[in-house]
């Protein structure tokens, strides 16, 4: 009985400790590996938030990332083709983020000022969003 | 089926053992909620006198309302062990007795902590001068004396109008959402509204104000020193009001004068061709009808007045911060952004009016 006592008693801590953690930091974790880019996909993950990216797209895993300006990013690394007119390759990609009025002048997505180490990152987490991956 | 003559079946065991362990953890965990997340918009986090005063009696309610609390569930547990036999056991259960403990616990207790914190509460009230109340300044005396503002306040569906008063009407001017004011000095405010009722909250620096149609109210604050305070609507007033709050930042006196000389200040020029094209963009749409930029053409007065909105750190009442994304997505697509806001999507603009706008914004300092 006391061992039974002493599990229960457990596992609930453990639960509540868990959501009183999440409820901090929007209950996402991006994967900390590097896909492609050579990018950090966790450093992209806090650029994609403080640049702001989330107030035109749609960008899972980012807390308020919720905007309907621009596309959704559901799965961007499954996407072929980006700016609707360059193959989806990290280089284009890094380009696009950092320039986007270079490759097309009327668009209106800003030139944000992001650097290429950074666009480099921000790329990288794009690439985590797929389809496969816990429907991130 | 449960075996006659006994109560106490398996499966309310099974209950018991599990209450027993759950509230317990129920207990542990409360706490690691509450201090899990430590922000800014805390009752407990004062920095001015009236807030600190709030923040101890705070303290001393939640510690006696935990001991009472604790005192009940002692009370629940002994009920729960001491039982009065089972049903088989055929002993008479009388339900009489009693009544010391409903005239301590129900009447005699509640009726002293009650007035205590009635008394308690009055007294903090001091802090909040509310033109109107009995035996509180009038609003001749409230312009006349030291209780004079020198802020008003205008609360709107959901954005907060703030002027700077002053003797000299060259020097008043209008700002939106951002509220500066002067570290170690009391500061008058006038709180009123242009529509529904809302309520000025700063839990760092005072408690509540409601701003209430035909009643200016007032509230004075001193903020002990520097920094950057959330503020937030403390009444219901519309799908939008969790996301009408506000932005206190406290400044040294000379970089307060500072600030206010900035402002007084019509709108910059702009210098660069993005936004001078802005301008014109801004000034020939339908931006210029709500919003005011001092110094041009556009004098609308029914929306947060923008001659320094670059200077500012938040948009649409400190919700978003004040970048390009999101200044150009809430030019576009506010309604996506905070939907049911006076502000209107507009999607009439193309990519090159939007940056060139949005540089037009930036650049008002």
């Amino acid at each position: 009985m006391n061992r039974r006592w002493g599990a229960v008693l457990a596992l609930v801590s453990a639960c509540g400790f868990c959501l009183a953690l999440a409820a901090c930091n929007g209950g996402s974790n991006a994967a900390s590996y590097s896909i492609a880019t050579g990018g950090n996909a966790q450093r992209g993950r806090q650029l994609i938030d403080s640049y702001g990216c989330g107030a035109c797209h749609i960008v899972p895993g980012i807390r308020m990332a919720r905007g309907m300006v621009g596309p959704p990013l559901f799965d961007f690394g499954e996407r072929t083709i980006i700016a609707g007119e360059l193959p989806n390759t990290p280089g284009n990609l890094e380009r696009w983020i950092e320039n986007p009025k270079a490759i097309e002048p009327n668009n209106a997505m800003p030139d944000l000022g992001v650097t290429q180490q950074q666009a480099t990152d921000m790329a990288a987490y794009l690439y985590t969003l797929r389809s496969d991956r816990g429907g991130q | 089926m449960m075996p006659h003559g006994n109560a106490r079946g398996p499966a309310a065991g099974i209950r018991i053992k599990l209450l027993r362990g759950i509230l317990p953890a129920l207990a542990m965990i409360a706490p690691a909620g509450l201090t899990g997340c430590a922000y800014e918009q805390s009752i407990w986090n004062a920095h001015g006198p009236a807030a600190r005063s709030i923040g101890t009696l705070s303290w001393a309610m939640t510690i006696l309302f935990l001991a009472a609390t604790a005192v009940m569930w002692a009370l629940f547990i002994i009920a729960f062990y001491r039982r009065r036999g089972t049903l088989d056991e055929h002993e008479p259960i009388t339900a009489g007795g009693g009544e010391t403990w409903i005239a301590v616990g129900g009447i005699a207790i509640p009726l002293i902590v009650l007035t205590t914190l009635f008394v308690a509460g009055l007294d903090m009230m001091g802090e909040f001068p509310i033109h109107g109340a009995p035996g509180l300044p009038s609003e001749a005396q409230m312009s006349a004396t030291s209780m004079k503002p020198e802020i008003l306040i205008i609360g709107h569906q959901w954005w907060w109008e703030i002027h700077y008063l002053n003797d000299d009407p060259a020097k008043e001017f209008v700002t939106a959402d951002e509220l500066h004011l002067p570290a170690g000095r009391r500061v008058n405010i006038e709180v009123k509204t242009a529509d529904v009722m809302h309520s000025l909250w700063i839990p760092a620096l005072n408690g509540k104000v409601d701003m209430i149609p035909g009643q200016p109210n007032y509230i004075r604050i001193i903020a002990s020193h520097p920094g950057i305070y959330q503020g937030q609507c403390a009444e219901f007033c519309g799908i939008q009001h969790a996301h009408m709050r506000l932005l206190a930042v406290v400044q040294n006196l000379d970089q307060y004068e500072a600030w206010l000389a900035a402002q007084r200040l019509p709108g910059a020029k702009p210098t660069t061709p993005a936004a001078v094209e802005g301008e014109h963009v801004f000034l020939t749409s339908q931006c210029a009808n709500c919003h005011t930029v001092r110094g041009t053409s556009a004098n609308g007065e029914f929306a947060p007045d923008l001659t320094h909105i670059g200077s500012r750190r938040m948009l649409a009442a400190d919700i978003f911060p004040n970048n390009d994304a999101y200044l150009e997505a809430w030019i576009t697509n506010a309604q996506s952004l905070k939907l049911g806001a006076q502000m209107p999507s507009l999607p009439n603009f193309s990519g090159t009016q939007l940056s060139d706008m949005v540089a037009y914004l930036r650049q008002l300092k």
